[in-house]
Formats: structure tokens, C-alpha cells, sequence
């Protein structure tokens, strides 16, 4: 079988190691072979302080054995060897008693897909070019003003390969790269100090504007200079992109099929229900590119394919692997997500249609007193049915009056209901961003455009 | 067709099953460390690891998951012109552990070129030793058989218990972390963290919208004695009666000012996250602000006896502790481990660091707290076991008398959720359940309990503690970035804060 994503060697190695499978005893034999190659640069206090890489090949096998399911993640250089593991894996997972809900691997018959997302630039962000671009990144950001003190953050560059093999003779491969960038800036003029940061991450390094991240981290720290308090009560605000990022985490997490099935979900009981303002569009995306997380199949083999989980406000579709769309009779949409530890299914590319119209500055005209918050932190459930959330403000929060982002604000907790947060009165900006991931990196991407909500409840000083 | 498989086999057992004998490893880390001086380092170190783990699952009587991986390769590291370089591999060949280290040289030459803080260690001991934590049974000697039928019956007896338990499920988790660390100063160590838990979750459907949820959870450096000793049926029984208390008989936690007395589980995540964090001296060196936060503590606060809580809190940083699931002889930078006062009669005492981190501020030996979660990871400053070691002289003998102490408020139990923030300044917890204190005594059972506060404020309300210190481990502790996850201990006794407000 042709493929040319990935090693002669690996293809090979795949091959083998099913037919070992089988020939230990189990019924299905399953593996994926993963090789990645990362650099990762961290800067704090206007330099360099941590510079590393991995080179690490990876392999996940996963054994059926009369609809009884084993799973196991090893390296190459296990002692004992690989067959050692294999076996193991087989006799343990002849002990699990029968359950009916294990599916046999997915397709039956012949399948072949392959997938290549790679930045053609990307041999040349070697450690001299990312260290090159990190000293710029720090220049760029000490350029627009003197009280610019200390500029942090990290550069990641990360090549991907896998071969996906089953005895179901389903092939898949997939080559793909990624770049995840972060800055944080802090301004300081006598005692007072602003922060801000900003960041994308993107399959493609020319769609990360580098140097215009850092300007405008470091032109909103200075603005975040001598914060004043304020009261706390329900505001009108903006949420910019950073911000949205965390909440649309949660909402994810309550699209899974199998919270919902076990009623874990602030969603449970809300499928079909209009849940948000009919401006909320939440769309799976796997063939968006730029995500860092698009893909042509999950990780059970399954294709995915675009759809609606929320539109115009109302629960359409969950995220299932194969076991809950199979209990929820549904089919299943691609969204198949397994490791070692867990596996469930979950959105693991989305996006937040933005508007076609409103510009950020068009949402902070409509302002007439409210705020702004740049970034949330620590975002957790306060009631997890009832869908109340809370998290902290993070690295600019500023006061908006009469349209114009006015007076830096000192850091507060806010404890808002999800349904409020995104409901009437919601307002989406134009521009599309993919902020960083700070929960459950690998496993979903988001891209989200900043957006106007009406009722954020901000209750105490977080400083 | 076995023919085949057979020399399928073979190959496969020559290709990769390079298993390294201790004295071949030993001198392979060795060779590295040399080239490494070799080359104009002023120190290097090359960690192996290998790290075991297996996850065990059952639900509602049948076994749902079994899971196991096993992680090995080896970080290079070295200091040159006052700059670090780090390279990992998974490939144990000579050629590719030459090539990681020329990489590693290669950054920290880089990285020296674009860096004014010239990167020095404080003086440490050499050692060369071996440690095991202490155990009875090696979880990985024990089939598959005999570790997962407590597992189905102990959720079995959980969905017994009450018709409206939907899900029972319980796990047990089991690691052999090994790592060998030789550095160019010729300590060379090697130690095996045998650990395992186990957690029991029930979830009760109590009406619409009415879902109640219990877990028990623990985790200890100790072998597969420790699933008797948690004793999942004992669990199963408890976690049961709870959710039909929370079904039945719980009522909305009230909001307010109240006295809050905590038990010791929770305390811990207190700890882990208002004192445990901010003590992290990277943390306190901006060195995690752009991913984990920063910290409201600052350098000088060592030098000015600065009040962090009320007289009677003291916090302790012991990774000597066994069976604490944070249990090492020695931090994965070589230096020893040992007992530490964080916080001592209210006054902050130390930072958590490492070699590097602590030279900087002018210390002159470090903590031991320097952790990697694997060989491709840099080591960072973590925490380890972390817990309130309550004064004997002023502590009381039971909760009772702490809940009679207290005459009103509410005690919490078990934690559900937290939210804390960048510098750690401020946080908002929730428990699973709690209880009402009137007229010195428990009352009605409560749920839904969150209470915040300033992370000072709340430590200089501690007015009371019991004697008996309980220690509770955690497998979750994120940090860094790329990501790394560690395993932590936290604790104490039950304790008492006054003035605290609950509700979100």
C-alpha cells in the first residue's frame, strides 16, 4: 500500500506489530505509532530562560478479545521488549469480563487515508531562527515604551507523525505541524504595574502576526498601569478573544456525549432546548486547517465531518466516540478521543462563528459603561449542574465609558452563569483567533472571535 | 503462520528490546556527562527513566478499563556559558544519545548568546546512592485477576446501596517510576518510587437537574498493600450513605460570613494551592508567568519575617515523609531531600527551589524541589509533600471539641472544585458536602459549599487545630509549560478559620 507521509519503517513496523497481536490471541489488534519532534523556547524577564526538544516516538496498542477491550502505551525500548508488552496486553485484557457495550475497531473491510498539514517553512525555524525571533519578539515589545519592564511567554514548534493500523486492514496516516506562541508583558512605571498577553497557535507560522502580538500586549500593559478598584456587581463587557477561550473549554466539556449520558453535563438536560443567544453558532471543524487539532478521522479511525453542535443558540448534536453514539443511538460524528487514561468524545476542533460585521471597536463603541477583560485564569465550576463558572480575571482588565476603553482596572473573580454569559445581548466580533490552550492541550482547538455579553458578575478583588 | 509470527518475534526482540543492563546504562550516562565536559560544560546531567503505569477501571460491577504504558528514554542537560541546553530522546542507541547531547549544547550555546542572567548552581554533596520508597508488595507482581476484583466488588456493594445510584466506578493505579541520574560532579542515584491509589465515585440521580456525586480518592508511595488498606468496601458503604445524606437530607450551603472548619483532605488542596504554588521560587522569579502565574510573594520576604498566617499555622515540606505519595530521597538535580519549615508559627521560613534557582537570590543550598514528570522534561521547581503540621502544645484532641470550639459555621468535607488566582492572592473553593455547626455541635447536612478568600487573610483566621495529621496524595498537579504533571501529598489535622466568606 502506497504512503507517503510517513517511513518505510514505521508502515512496516505497523504491519508487524498487528499480526504479532493477532498471533498472541487476541481477536482485533490495533496500533498507532506517533513520532514527534518538538522545540520549546521559554523567555521570562526579557530573556531566554528554558530551551529544549524531544524527539520521542510513541506507540498505543489496543486489543479486542471477544468484545473484552486492553489498552497500552509503550516505547520501543520497554525491557523485555515490545512482544513482552504485546503479550502482556493480550492476557490482561482476556481477564475483563464480557461487556457489551465494546464495539469491534473501526471500518470493516479495506480503508486508506492520509493526511498531510505541514508548514513548508518549517526546517527553517531551527534553535538559531527561534531565538533569532524570540530576541525580536522581546525588542519589539521594549520599542513601544519605556515602561515596558519584562516580556515573557514561549515559542513551540512541533512536528507530528502517526501511522493509525488495525487488523480490520484500516490505514491511516498523518503528518502534520504546529506552532504555539505566547507573550506576556509587564509595564511598570514607580510601584504600579499592567500586564497583558496576548497569543495564537496555528498549524502555519505565517498566519501568527509574531511581532504585532507583542506591540499589543505591550501597548494594553502600559495602558493597565495604575489600576483603579471597582465595584463589584453585574457589568456589561467585552470579552476579547483570550477570554472566550475558557468558557467555550466548559462548553465543550458539556457537549460530551458521555457527560451527558451520565447527567455530568450542564447540558443533560438541555439538548434540542435553545440554551444561548441565537447569535451563538458553536460549529465542529476538522477540515479548518489552521487548528491545530483539525483532522480528516479521530482516534478511533472514524471520518469526521463538519456540523452545528450549537446554532443560533440551540443544542443541536453532542460529541460522540463510537461506544456513546452507539448507547445514545446516534452515529458516530468523529469525535473520538483516546489515551491511556480515558478516552470519550468530545469537540475536539471547534469554532465560534464570529459576525460579519462588528469590529472589536465597533463592540467597545456600544459601550456605554462596562468593561473589558483580556484573559480569564483558573476558570472552574461554582455549581457544575447548574452551569455557574468562575475564574479570575488575567493580565488586562480595564474599565469602558462612553465607548472608550477608559481606566485600568485592579484583577477580580467573576462567578457568572454560563447561560447569562452567552445569552441575550451577546455580540460577536469579525476577527477569528486560535488562543493557546491551557486545558487539555492536543486534545482540542478553538477558534473564537472576541464578543460583547451583557452580564458578567464580578464579585471580589483577585490581587 | 506461527513459523512467521516466530521470526516476526525475533526480529522484533532485536530491534527493540534494547533492555540495558544497570552497569551498561550506568556507563552510557556516564560517557554522555564526559563528552558533555568535553565540550566546554561547566556541568551536565543525563536523567534515565522509566516509568510504569497502569490503570485498572470498573463500573457498576464489571471491569470497564485496563490501561498501561510504559515511558522510558533519557533528558540530557547541561550549563555552558552560564546557560542551560536540554535535549531528550526515547532512543537508547549511543548515536542518538551523542546526537541529544550535541542539541543540547547546540541551545545552550544559543540560548548564552540571547541571555544577560548567567545561569550558576548553588554547591551540593556528591552522592552516590540507591533508594526504594518502602513497600510490601510490587503492584506489577500482581496479576491482573486478583488487583480488579475489589474494584467490581466494591462498586458492585456502591450501586447496592441505593436504587438511584446510576454510576459506581472505581480505579486503581499503580506506578514504578525509576530514574537514574548521573551528573559531571560524579554524583550518580538511583531511586524507585513505587506508588499506588485508588478512587470510588458514586452518582446518585436525585430528581431533575438533582445529580449528587461522591469521591473518595488516595494515593500513596507504597505497593499493592495500599488497596487493602483503603479498604474499597469500607468505601463503598461510606460514599453511599453521603449521597443518600445529599439526596435526601442536604440543603443549600447559606451565604455569609461564617466560622469554617475543613477536614483534612481539603485543607490540603488549601495548601497546595495558597501556600504550596506561591512558595515555588520560579514561580516568584516570573519564571511561569506566562502559563502557571506568578506569586504575591517576593524574594525579600525571606529576610523580613513576613506573617503569612496566624501563630499557629506551620507548613511543612517533607519529601523524606513515607509513605507520602511526594516520597524522594533526592530531587531530580541531585540534591538531597529533607525536611523543610515553609511557614513557620505563622512567618514565612522558605522557598521551595532548585540549585539554580536558589543561587539566584543569594541562598546558598537549595531545597530539593527541583521535579521533572519524565525523562523530557527540564526540571522545575515543585512541590512534594506539603502539609500543616498542627502545634501539639495548642492543638485539641478531637474534632469534637474543634466543632465545639467553633459554635457556629459550617465544616467542609472533600473537594469538588477550585479556582485560584495568578499570583495566588485570592481563590474560591467547593466541597462536596458539609455541615452546619450550631451551638457547638454538627447539624444539618449541607451541599453546594463554596467559600473564598485572600489567600493571607484566610491563613492569618486560623484559630484552631486537632492533634492527628492525615495525609492525602494527589496524581494532578500541573505546572509548566510544555505541561508536566507530578505527584503531590498534602494534609494535616482538621482546622478552623473564623470569619470566612461562603457562597460564590
Amino acid at each position: 500500500m502506497a504512503n507517503k507521509l510517513i517511513t518505510k519503517e514505521a508502515s512496516e513496523l505497523a504491519r508487524e506489530i498487528v499480526t504479532i497481536g493477532l498471533a498472541e490471541g487476541a481477536s482485533e489488534f490495533q496500533v498507532k505509532i506517533r513520532d514527534t519532534h518538538a522545540n520549546y523556547i521559554r523567555f521570562a524577564n526579557s530573556e531566554i530562560h528554558q530551551f529544549s526538544q524531544d524527539n520521542i516516538r510513541e506507540l498505543k496498542l489496543v486489543a479486542l478479545i471477544n468484545k473484552r477491550k486492553g489498552l497500552s502505551l509503550v516505547v520501543p525500548t520497554t525491557d523485555g521488549g515490545l512482544k513482552k508488552s504485546i503479550r502482556n496486553l493480550v492476557s490482561a485484557t482476556k481477564v475483563n469480563s464480557d461487556d457489551p457495550d465494546q464495539l469491534s475497531f473501526y471500518p470493516t473491510g479495506k480503508a486508506y487515508r492520509e493526511l498531510e498539514l505541514v508548514d513548508e517553512s518549517f526546517k527553517s525555524w531551527d534553535q538559531e531562527f527561534m531565538a533569532e525571533t524570540v530576541k525580536k519578539v522581546i525588542h519589539s515589545a521594549h520599542e513601544v515604551d519605556s515602561s515596558v519592564k519584562n516580556v515573557s511567554g514561549m515559542l513551540q514548534t512541533m512536528n507530528h507523525k502517526f501511522v493509525l493500523m488495525n487488523s480490520q486492514e484500516l490505514f491511516l496516516s498523518t503528518n502534520q505541524t504546529e506552532f504555539w506562541y505566547g507573550v506576556d508583558i509587564l509595564a511598570k512605571k514607580g510601584k504600579n504595574t499592567g500586564r497583558n498577553s496576548q497569543g495564537e497557535t496555528n498549524r502555519f507560522a505565517h498566519n501568527i502576526p509574531f511581532f504585532d502580538l507583542a506591540e499589543t500586549a505591550a501597548k494594553f500593559a502600559v495602558l493597565g498601569i495604575n489600576p483603579v478598584k471597582l465595584e463589584s456587581g453585574d457589568y456589561t463587557a467585552i470579552l476579547d478573544y483570550y477570554a472566550v477561550l475558557e468558557p467555550l473549554v466548559f462548553i465543550n466539556l458539556g457537549l460530551s456525549g458521555l457527560f451527558v449520558k451520565q447527567h455530568r453535563s450542564f447540558l443533560a438536560r438541555k439538548i434540542g432546548q435553545k440554551v444561548f443567544s441565537n447569535k451563538f453558532n458553536l460549529k465542529h471543524s476538522p477540515f479548518l486547517t489552521p487548528l491545530v487539532t483539525s483532522k480528516s478521522f479521530d482516534d478511533e479511525g472514524v471520518p469526521t465531518k463538519e456540523f452545528y453542535f450549537i446554532k443560533e443558540g440551540v443544542v443541536e448534536s453532542l460529541a460522540h466516540n463510537r461506544l456513546t453514539a452507539f448507547q445514545m443511538e446516534k452515529e458516530p460524528n468523529g469525535c473520538g478521543y483516546e489515551s491511556e487514561r480515558t478516552s470519550f468524545g468530545i469537540p475536539t476542533a471547534t469554532l465560534l462563528e464570529p459576525s460579519r460585521d462588528h469590529t472589536f471597536e465597533d463592540l467597545v463603541q456600544e459601550i456605554e459603561n462596562g468593561i473589558l477583560i483580556s484573559r480569564l485564569y483558573y476558570s472552574n465550576w461554582a455549581n457544575p449542574m447548574a452551569g455557574i463558572l468562575t475564574g479570575t480575571t488575567r493580565n488586562g482588565f480595564f474599565k469602558i465609558e462612553s465607548g472608550e476603553i477608559t481606566t485600568a482596572l485592579h484583577p477580580m473573580r467573576h462567578t457568572t452563569s454560563i447561560f447569562e454569559m452567552f445569552g441575550e445581548g451577546l455580540e460577536l466580533a469579525n476577527k477569528i483567533h486560535q488562543p493557546p490552550m491551557q486545558m487539555m492541550p492536543g486534545v482540542q482547538s478553538i477558534m473564537v472571535p472576541a464578543l460583547k455579553t451583557s452580564k458578567m458578575h464580578m464579585t471580589t478583588y483577585a490581587n | 503462520m506461527l513459523q512467521l509470527v516466530r521470526r516476526l518475534s525475533n526480529k522484533f526482540h532485536s530491534l527493540y528490546s534494547r533492555s540495558l543492563d544497570e552497569s551498561i546504562m550506568e556507563n552510557l550516562l556516564s560517557n554522555i556527562v564526559d563528552f558533555a565536559l568535553q565540550h566546554n560544560s561547566t556541568y551536565a546531567d543525563c536523567r534515565y527513566v522509566k516509568d510504569n503505569y497502569e490503570l485498572l477501571e470498573a463500573k457498576n460491577g464489571s471491569p470497564s478499563r485496563l490501561s498501561d504504558s510504559c515511558r522510558s528514554g533519557i533528558g540530557i542537560r547541561v550549563l555552558l556559558d552560564g546557560a542551560w541546553g536540554f535535549a531528550s530522546t526515547n532512543d537508547l542507541k549511543r548515536s542518538a544519545l551523542e546526537k541529544s547531547l550535541k542539541i543540547a549544547i547546540k541551545i545552550a550555546k544559543v540560548t548564552a548568546e540571547n541571555t544577560k542572567t548567567k545561569k550558576e548552581l548553588c554547591s551540593e554533596k556528591i552522592y552516590q546512592d540507591t533508594y526504594h520508597t518502602p513497600h510490601k508488595i510490587d503492584p506489577f507482581s500482581i496479576n491482573t485477576d486478583e488487583k480488579i476484583i475489589p474494584l467490581v466488588e466494591g462498586t458492585k456493594l456502591l450501586i447496592e446501596q441505593d436504587s438511584r445510584i446510576r454510576n459506581a466506578s472505581a480505579s486503581l493505579l499503580s506506578r514504578k517510576y525509576f530514574t537514574e541520574l548521573v551528573t559531571s560532579e560524579g554524583t550518580h542515584i538511583s531511586q524507585t518510587l513505587i506508588q499506588c491509589g485508588a478512587s470510588l465515585t458514586g452518582m446518585l440521580m436525585a430528581g431533575p437537574g438533582g445529580m449528587v456525586v461522591r469521591t473518595n480518592e488516595n494515593y500513596q508511595a507504597k505497593g499493592f498493600e495500599f488497596l487493602d488498606e483503603f479498604d474499597l468496601y469500607s468505601q463503598a458503604v461510606t460514599t453511599g450513605s453521603d449521597l443518600k445524606i445529599l439526596a435526601d437530607k442536604a440543603v443549600n450551603a447559606p451565604s455569609g460570613k461564617f466560622n469554617l472548619v475543613l477536614e483534612p483532605s481539603h485543607l490540603g488542596l488549601a495548601i497546595h494551592e495558597s501556600v504550596g504554588h506561591p512558595t515555588e521560587l520560579d514561580r516568584v522569579l516570573g519564571r511561569e508567568t506566562d502559563f502557571a502565574g506568578t506569586s504575591f510573594i517576593q524574594p525579600s520576604f525571606l529576610d523580613e519575617n513576613f506573617q503569612y498566617g496566624s501563630e499557629i499555622v506551620n507548613i511543612v515540606h517533607d519529601p523524606t515523609l513515607t509513605p507520602a505519595l511526594g516520597a524522594y530521597a533526592y530531587d531530580d538535580g541531585g540534591t538531597k531531600a529533607h525536611r523543610l519549615s515553609v511557614v513557620e508559627n505563622g512567618r514565612f521560613s522558605a522557598f521551595q527551589s532548585d540549585r539554580s534557582t536558589a543561587r539566584e537570590i543569594g541562598l546558598t543550598s537549595a531545597s530539593g524541589n527541583s521535579r521533572a514528570h519524565g525523562h523530557d522534561r527540564l526540571p522545575i521547581d515543585r512541590m512534594a509533600n506539603l502539609y500543616f503540621e498542627p502545634n501539639i502544645k495548642y492543638a485539641l484532641s478531637s474534632l469534637d471539641e474543634l466543632i465545639e470550639e467553633a459554635k457556629s459555621g459550617i465544616y467542609a468535607l472533600y473537594s469538588r472544585t477550585h479556582s485560584i488566582s495568578p499570583n495566588r492572592s485570592n481563590f474560591q473553593f467547593t466541597t462536596q458536602m458539609g455541615y452546619l455547626i450550631e451551638k457547638g455541635e454538627l447539624s444539618k447536612p449541607l451541599k453546594n459549599v463554596v467559600y473564598g478568600s485572600r489567600t493571607l487573610d484566610f491563613w492569618k483566621k486560623c484559630l484552631a487545630t486537632t492533634k492527628t495529621v492525615e495525609i492525602f496524595g494527589t496524581p494532578k498537579c500541573g505546572k509548566g509549560n510544555p505541561g508536566q504533571t507530578i505527584w503531590t501529598s498534602h494534609g494535616g489535622s482538621h482546622t478552623l478559620f473564623e470569619d470566612i466568606r461562603i457562597g460564590a
